[in-house]
Formats: C-alpha cells, structure tokens, sequence
C-alpha cells in the first residue's frame, strides 16, 4: 500500500462524498459507480506523481503504448457506451480536443465494462475521432493512474502533462469550460519549462 | 460484573465509601451502572433489542440488498413508522449502540477495579484459617504420633507439587489454588472491548463491494468498475489494492441423477490475475476459497446465465456484440434481462426478456427444467424509441427505461420470438436484427476488504480461552493445622473450601491426608452438627 | 462389494426408525416410573426440604417402591439401546454420503438427538437425575420423528459452499452445545417446579405431587449448572467458528443474518442467565428464566429461522 499522495484530505473527502453519493443514486440494483457531477480535483506541479506506463489494443484496431506520448499534455477519458453521464459530455471532449491539438495535447479513451461493438457504434454517432483503448484491454490503463490518483468513476477525465505526470482528475461529466481551462493551462505549463 | 461462578452474591463492586456530598449522586449512579444487576438487564435488553432485526429486513446485510425497498412497498403505512424507530437499521440504531456502549461501560467500570484486586490477591498471602476448621464442608482430622516439623514439611511439599501456592508455619499451612480462574475470567471480559476495537476498525477502515463479470471479462481493482461499494467513514477508496483479473472460464456442475438433482455439485471460476506490477498467474476461486491479495478479498457468491448476442441495427451495422448479464429468478436458472443499443439508427433498440438454460413448455407456458443449459433459449420482445440516455442520468443495465419506448409489434400482438444458439430475431419493417450466438455465464464476486479482521481473531480467541478458564478452573483454599492432642500426640486438622459454586475436586484433601500417612473416616460439618 | 452407498443409507433409515420405537418404549417405562412415584409419593416424604437441601445429592427423598424403580430401570436400558441404534443410523448416514453426517437439518436433528441423548446418559452416570429421563426421551422422540416426516432428505452430496471443514467444527460444536443445553434447560425447568414445592416448606406429605418425585432443588440446581457452564464456552465457540466460516466463505464474519442474530441472542441471555445465578436476589428462580429463554433462542434458531425467515443460512435445507 502506499503512504503519502499528492494531494489535499480535503479534495479526497470532496470526491469521497461525491462518489458515495453517486452510488446511492444508483440503488441497489446493479449500477456501475457513476458519477452525475464532476468533481474536479488540479494538482500543483510540485506535487504530481507519475502515472504508470501501459499499453492497450485500440479499438480502431491499432495498439497504444503511453510511452509514445512522452513530451505531449495527454487527456485520458474513462467512459463507457452503456455510460449515460458519458453522452452529455462526448461533444465537449472532441471540441476541446479538436482545439487544443495544434498545443501538442493528445486525448486517448478508456473504453470500460462496454462491448467492442457498441463502442465503436457510440464513436460513430459523437463522431469521436481520437483512439480509445477497448474494454478487454482497459485493465492496465485503469490502475496505471493508482499511484497518483485512481478514476474512479465512469465517466473520469484525468490529464497527464508533458512529463508523464498527472496534473488533473475529473470525476464525473466534465463540460466544456473547465476542461479547456484545465487542457491549456497544462499544456502552457509544458511550453514555458522548456 | 463478573465472576460466572462465584459463592459470593455480593453484587461485584467494592463497598461504598464515604464520599463528599456533592459527588455523592454521581457515585451513586456510578455504582448502580457498574454492578451485576444493571449488567444483567442490560444483557436481557440487548437480546430484546437483537430480535426485531431477524424479523424485518435490513439494510446492509448481504443476503438481499432490495429486500427493504421491497418491503416498504408492500407495506407502505407502517414502513415510514418503523424505518424512524430504526428498525431496518437496527444494529446501526442508537439505541441498539446504547444498550451494548453501557453494556461495556458497566463491564469495564467493574472489571478494572477487580483486576487490581486479584494483582494484589495474588501478591499477598493467602490468608490464615478460619478458627474452627471443623465447621468447614470438607473435614478430616486424625491424631498422630509423627513429628509435627515433619509433618508441615511433608504436606508443604505435597501441595506445591500439586500446584497450590502455600504459606506455613511451625502449626499451620495456608494453601491456594485456582487464580487462573479470575485471570480468565478478567481475559474474557477485556478481550470483548478489543473485539469492538477490532470490529469498529473494520467499520472505518474496510469496504465491501460486489462485481458480476461475464466470461471472458475483466475486472480492475478500481472504483468505476464496481456494480456496489460499501465504503466505511475513513475508507480510501483512491488507495485500493491494484490488481486486475479476467474471468477465463466459469465451470459449474449439476447432479445430473439421484434424489438431489439439479442441486449443484460445483463452482469453480479460473482467474487471471495480476497483482501490482507481478506476473499474470492463474487461480481458481470456489466457494469457501477466495482469492486473496493482500487482505482484499474475493469471494464467489453467486452466478447466473449471459447469453452472448450480436444485434446490427436498420443499416445492418452491429451495434452491440457480446455477452448479457440475465439475472437468475429460480433454482432452475431461468433468468431475465435487457439488451440495450443506445446507438442503434435509424431508431435505438432494446430487447427484453428472459432466457431458459433447458427451456420447456408446461401448463403455465415455457419454464426451466434444469439449472444446467441443455436446451438454452432465448426469449425476446423489442422495443423502439429512445432509451433515454440523453439526459444523461445513470442507469441500471437491468431495467429498461419505457417512457419513450414503443413496443415492436406486429399484426398488432407485441412481437416475441424463442431463439436456440444459432437463431437470429428479425424485427418487422427491417429495423434490425438479434442473433443469439451462445451462452455463457457469470460470476458474482463479493468483495471485502476488513483490516480489523485480526484483531477481532485474537480477541474471540482470547474471549473463548478466558471464558473457558473462568469455568473450569476452580479456585480453592486449603488448611492444615497441627495441635497438641491429649495423649502426647498431634491432632492434625485438614479443611477445604471452594471459592467457587462447584466442588473442589474429590480426590484432593484425600491425597493430601494420604501422603501424610493419616487416615480416618471424613468427618463432615453435617456430622458434626448433627 | 455387499456395502455400497445404497445399502448404507437404507441401513440408516432402518437404525433410525429403530431408535424411534425403541424411545417410544424408553418413555412408556419412564412414564409408568414417574406415575408410580407419584401415586406412592404419600409414602415417601418424611423429610424436610431444609434437611434434604444439607443433604446435597440426595435424589428421592425416600426410597421409592421397587417396581417403579425397575421400571426406570428398564427404561434406562432402553434408552441405552435407542441411543446406540441412533448412533448407528447417524454413522451409517454419513458412510452413505461419504462425508460428516450434518450437512442438512435432517441430519441436524438426527446428531442433535444423538448428542441430547448422549448428555443425558452422561449426567446420569454421575448424578441421580434419571427424573430427567421421561423428558429427554420425549423430546428426543419429538426431534426423531419431526426428522423422519416433515425434514427429511435422501442421502447426498453437499452444495458447495457448505463444502469446508470448518462445517465440521462449527456444526459439530453447535450441536454439542445443543445436546447439553437440552439437558440444562430440563434440569432448570424441573428446578422451578421443585422449587415451587420446597418454597413453602411444606413437612407434611404432599399427596400425588409430581414435584415431591423430583430430586431437591440443590441437585436440580447443580446439574443445570454443570450443564451449562459446560455447553456455555462449547456454544462460545461454536459461534466463533461459524464467524470464521462465515468469513471464509462471504467475505464478512458478522452480517447480523438471522441465524447469526439469533445465536447471538443465544448467547447473550445464556450470558445473562450466569451473570443472575451470582447477583443477589436473581439467583435461583429469576435466573432461571434467562436459562429457559436462552434455550428457547437456540430452539427457534434451529427450526424458527430454517423454516420461516430467509437468509443465507437458508441453503441449509427443509
């Protein structure tokens, strides 16, 4: 187990209650966690931890190794197509990742607990364009965040920088206004350090 | 409180002293809390209190989590009344916490002060006979013509062999035996405030939680993956164990004859597993054999049927391929669930239905002959519409949401169709198709993670071994005295007395008169008195 | 080979049908013993209760007349032979399941008997307590025959989960526990209609009263106590081991499930009952009804829960 993280209890507790809250949303029938609200959580340069490296197959068919983003701010999506808060929140993830991919900031989904078929099928209909790792192959991606902060929920948005470290987590839906604030303020940091 | 077995029926706290006015009322109080009979309506009060929660369901517990939703449906007058006075939550109510809080605070309140009486038992002497030791149960007495120093010596050293803590002079020896009994007695009740201990750890600290994953699915310590999480009020849930597994194949087995059949015979669902950053292994969890990392730990609980479909939609494109959790409904597996496909086009489709793992038809229509999947069917109506999933609120993927869904007929009847592996459901007017491809199953896992779990071990254990002692062990003293008899002999006195309700044991003042060589009809008080 | 699962189990059943009509005949001369006393009690009783209660293990007051002596006797050795053939059917039971013979409540209740009997004959080798003797065998005979209708199951395999060793230590302890409980819980209840008896000090003869038949109440209070400071840490236990099974097998010692529940409130007014017997003023009587109570939550735990509330006990099996 791990003994100190880079973070505040009281975000924890923030995200806690948030979470908890989800749950009892969905009852006691079965209902995957997830989260209606997003609860945003910005980590200060000094005290970020590194993010596991991983490697998935994509649902394009390719393979992803997050190595190959090194130098680059990349947006991790964790959804899922059964995912309902997932819908509300596809438009702002592929316009902000329409716009902030000149700034060198790669969006990659974590596709979770779906069917390859009807991930590929909500792709097509949100016109998502960026790759997304497929359910089978999710698992490593999921815990490879464990070491600074864990998703969580369906939908998450967690934002690595451009050293491979996590700067930010989204609990929940995002919209569109905090996650290009949250991108391109990462991604400016990458462009004065070097 | 606490000797289970004592002679004494003094009420187990140290007399009153004189006490400044103004505390009195508090010691007063203090004294009533901390004595027997307080402890004993307190008992009778928590085993009062434990009854209605057999009785109604509760929240929390594992067996069924809708059992309460379900009842407060069927009994919507008195519910509201009895979930105020905390009856689907009674071992969460406070006045469930009252009764054991004071249980435990009148326990300790009357166990601490009796510790510090037996240390101080135990580091002085026992003490001096009582006058006449003829009036004591156990009684013998003989003359003798052997040298009283001899004597003292022989019976000291018989009574240390045997155990007993022993105290002599020129004419008389004091024995002891049987502290253990307090000791064991004081173990069991302090071992029950370590129990609590353990057990609030594991109420702050756990959590547990349940996950159902299909064959061939894969599961992420993580808590977006989990269909329910019991967090506890200090649960980390950022900091759970990293570990992944995909659920390679779920064997179950069924008495295919004899007078048990249908009962099933076996579980079994291969892992693989990876645990950090470790290598993939492979583990089979069964019944009673979890699969544990690191104290988390999962457990198989349950199982059922997910029949593995393709549905492509009005432009023949698939949309959904995979398998779908039916739930069971009877011991014959027959089972329902929904099949969802939210980006089906031109129109969203859902499917509903049940699924029969060896389908039959009887006088109530199609049921399940065998949990086992001989003659597997699928039984479906569809709907079109919207899912609503747009407005982005969360839902089960058990139930289908129908307010903007129409039901797929034709010639007017709702159309439904049985399909065997293989079959493939052709909606009217080309709006899509579902093929039934095969069938697999699921497992439910149950998922604990309890760091008192240890703790709480070592203080039943403690509690079980003290109890024990406190019951068996008989705490007794002894007493041998040596007086000039009239002829130039010595009269020796021996005398026994229990400390406890039971007998000391018989043999012992026999032994002890048998070493010294003495031997004389008993001479019993009742004789005596008589 | 001539011994094959099959047979063993047919075996089983003939032992146990056996067992129930030697009982039967065990209470008939149990019952004509009792009825003798108490038709000669007139003759017996010279003595004071405050003489007899010095007297300590004095049974009767009296010697009783020899022919109901013999008839308790008789009924003794009968019961001997009931319980022998009753151990008979309950190995036979489990050589035809190829397991331990406690794994569905038929098979409960046939080692419950089994183990009530058991502790009968133990005390009674002992203690005089062969008053006791109509009630254990009728309410052995009771458990018998409510295991050959309405419970029982042919002989089987377990279901998987109650597959685990610790179902042979946590069940096996329960059942021993029960077994002296029933002893204690008989002894306690003839307690309190002695004591009924000696409370007004009666030194004339009481005529034809069951109660003077009785031994005194220092005896009956004795041997309930033995019974269950006995049965007490083996219940302990028992409840213990079932948390650990439990643990072992859903992932949580202690779910408040109803069997659960109610052997904890087994538990607790078997804790209340000892705590009474040493406070001032509840020993004796009041202490007595917590026995009775606690025995009264073990019962129901045992056919209460099983036949009428759900829980995940429920796998145990009508």
């Amino acid at each position: 187990m791990r003994t100190s993280r880079p973070r505040s209890r009281t975000r924890a507790a923030a995200c806690l209650i948030a979470v908890a809250m989800s749950l009892s949303a969905c009852g006691a029938d079965r209902g995957t966690p997830t989260a209606t609200d997003g609860v945003v959580e910005v980590i200060a340069p000094e005290d970020r931890r590194d993010v596991e490296q991983f490697t998935g197959d994509l649902l394009d068919g390719g393979r992803f190794d997050s190595t190959s983003m090194a130098g680059n701010v990349v947006v991790y999506n964790v959804w899922g197509s059964w995912c309902a808060p997932c819908r509300t929140e596809a438009s702002a993830l592929r316009r902000v990742s329409e716009e902030t991919e000149e700034l060198g900031v790669r969006f990659v989904g974590i596709n979770v607990r779906d069917n390859d078929a009807s991930a590929r099928a909500f792709e097509d209909n949100y016109n998502i364009e960026y790759p997304s790792i497929t359910t089978d192959t999710s698992s490593a991606a999921v815990l490879a965040f464990g070491p600074a902060l864990p998703p969580s929920a369906v939908p998450s948005t967690l934002v690595v920088d451009a050293q491979g470290r996590l700067a930010a987590r989204i609990v929940g839906p995002t919209d569109y206004a905090t996650l290009t604030t949250i991108v391109t303020e990462t991604a400016a940091e990458a462009d004065t350090s070097q | 409180m606490t000797d289970l077995d004592t002679k004494t029926t003094a009420s187990g706290h140290p007399p009153p002293a004189q006490a400044a006015p103004s505390w009195g009322w508090l010691r007063w109080a203090w004294r009533n809390l901390t004595s027997m009979r307080t402890a004993v309506v307190l008992l009778a009060l928590l085993a009062l209190a434990a009854i209605p929660g057999s009785l109604f369901p509760q929240r929390n517990v594992a067996s069924d989590p809708a059992a309460v939703i379900n009842y407060m449906q069927d009994n919507p007058r008195i519910s509201p009344w009895l979930d105020r006075m905390g009856m689907f939550d009674v071992y969460a109510s406070p006045w469930f916490a009252a009764i054991y809080i004071l249980l435990l605070i009148s326990m300790t309140g009357c166990v601490l002060p009796r510790s510090r009486r037996l240390w101080q038992s135990v580091r002085s002497d026992p003490p001096p006979a009582p006058r006449n030791l003829a009036r004591l149960e156990d009684h013998r007495s003989w003359e003798t013509t052997r040298e009283p120093a001899e004597i003292i010596a022989t019976a000291a050293a018989h009574l240390r062999r045997k155990g007993f803590r022993v105290v002599s002079t020129n004419d008389e020896i004091r024995a002891e035996r049987g502290y253990l009994r307090e000791v064991g007695n004081l173990a069991f009740h302090l071992s029950l405030l370590v129990l609590l201990v353990g057990i609030a750890a594991g109420k702050l600290i756990g959590f547990e939680g349940r996950v159902a994953v299909a064959e061939g699915g894969t599961f992420a310590n993580d808590l977006s993956q989990y269909d329910a999480f019991t967090p506890s009020a200090w649960t980390d849930v950022d900091d759970l164990e990293p570990l992944s597994f995909t659920l390679e194949e779920f064997d179950v087995s069924y008495q295919t004859s004899g007078p048990n059949l249908g009962q099933p015979s076996e579980f079994a669902a291969r892992l693989a597993y990876r645990a950090g950053s470790g290598e993939e292994q492979t583990v089979t969890v069964e019944p009673n054999h979890p699969l544990n990392v690191n104290e988390t730990k999962f457990f198989l609980t349950g199982n059922g049927y997910a029949p593995v479909v393709t549905v492509r939609d009005g432009r023949d494109k698939v949309v959904f391929t995979g398998p779908v959790l039916f739930l069971p409904l009877d011991s014959s597996y027959a089972s329902d669930g929904v099949i969802k496909a939210p980006d089906a086009q031109p129109t969203e489709l859902a499917f509903e239905g049940f699924f029969l793992p060896t389908a039959d038809v009887g006088p109530q229509g199609p049921y399940s002959r065998f949990p086992d999947a001989l003659n597997p069917q699928l039984f479906l109506t569809a709907f079109t519409g919207d899912l609503g999933f747009g407005d982005g609120v969360p839902q089960s993927v058990f139930t289908l949401d129908k307010d903007d869904l129409t039901q797929v007929r034709r010639d007017g009847q709702p159309f439904s169709q049985a399909l065997s592996v293989g079959e493939t459901m052709r909606l009217p007017g080309g709006q899509g198709t579902l093929t039934f491809d095969r069938v697999s199953r699921f497992a439910n896992f149950q998922i604990a993670y309890d760091p008192g779990k240890e703790i709480t071990l070592v203080a039943a254990i403690v509690l079980f071994v003290g109890l024990t002692t406190s019951l068996i062990v008989r705490r007794r003293r002894l007493w041998l005295r040596l007086r000039p008899s009239t002829d130039a002999g010595t009269l020796v006195e021996i005398a026994g007395y229990s400390l406890t309700r039971r007998e000391p044991p018989p043999h012992e003042i026999e032994d002890l008169v048998a070493a010294l060589g003495g031997a004389s009809p008993p001479t019993t008080s009742k004789d005596v008195s008589a | 080979m001539i011994f094959d699962e099959q047979t063993f189990a047919q075996l089983s059943n003939g032992l146990v049908y056996s067992a129930i009509a030697v009982y039967a005949l065990a209470l008939l001369a149990y019952a004509a013993e009792t009825a003798g006393q108490v038709a000669g009690a007139t003759t017996l009783v010279a003595d004071s209760p405050a003489r007899s209660r010095l007297a300590g293990a004095t049974t009767m007051v009296a010697a009783p007349p020899s022919r109901s002596r013999r008839l308790g006797a008789v009924g003794t050795s009968l019961t001997v032979l009931a319980f022998l053939l009753n151990l008979g059917g309950v190995i036979t039971r489990g050589l035809a399941a190829g397991r331990v013979p406690w794994g569905n409540m038929y098979e409960f209740v046939l080692v419950c008997a089994l183990a009530a009997g058991a502790a009968y004959l133990a005390f009674l080798s002992r203690r005089p307590v062969r008053a006791f003797g109509v009630w254990i065998v009728a309410i052995v005979l009771l458990a018998l025959g409510l295991a050959v209708t309405v419970l029982y199951t042919p002989a089987g395999d377990l279901v998987p989960v109650l597959d685990s060793y610790w179902l042979v230590i946590h069940v096996a302890a329960a059942i021993t526990a029960g077994g002296v409980f029933t002893v204690g819980a008989i002894a306690t209840g003839l307690f309190l209609v002695r004591h009924r008896l000696e409370r007004r000090g009666t030194t004339q003869a009481p005529k034809g009263r069951y109660a003077a038949t009785l031994p005194t109440t220092r005896t009956l209070e004795q041997v309930a106590h033995t019974a269950h400071i006995f049965a007490f840490p083996i219940w302990t236990f028992a409840v213990i081991a079932g948390a650990i099974w439990a643990e072992n097998s859903w992932g949580r010692y202690w779910g408040w499930d109803p069997k659960e529940t109610w052997a904890f409130i087994t538990w607790v007014c078997y804790a209340a009952h000892l705590h009474a017997q040493a406070t001032a003023g509840w020993r004796g009587v009041r202490a007595s009804w917590f026995a009775l109570a606690g025995y009264a939550a073990f019962l129901f735990n045992f056919f209460g829960v099983n036949l009428w509330i759900t829980g995940l006990h429920s796998y145990a099996g009508v």
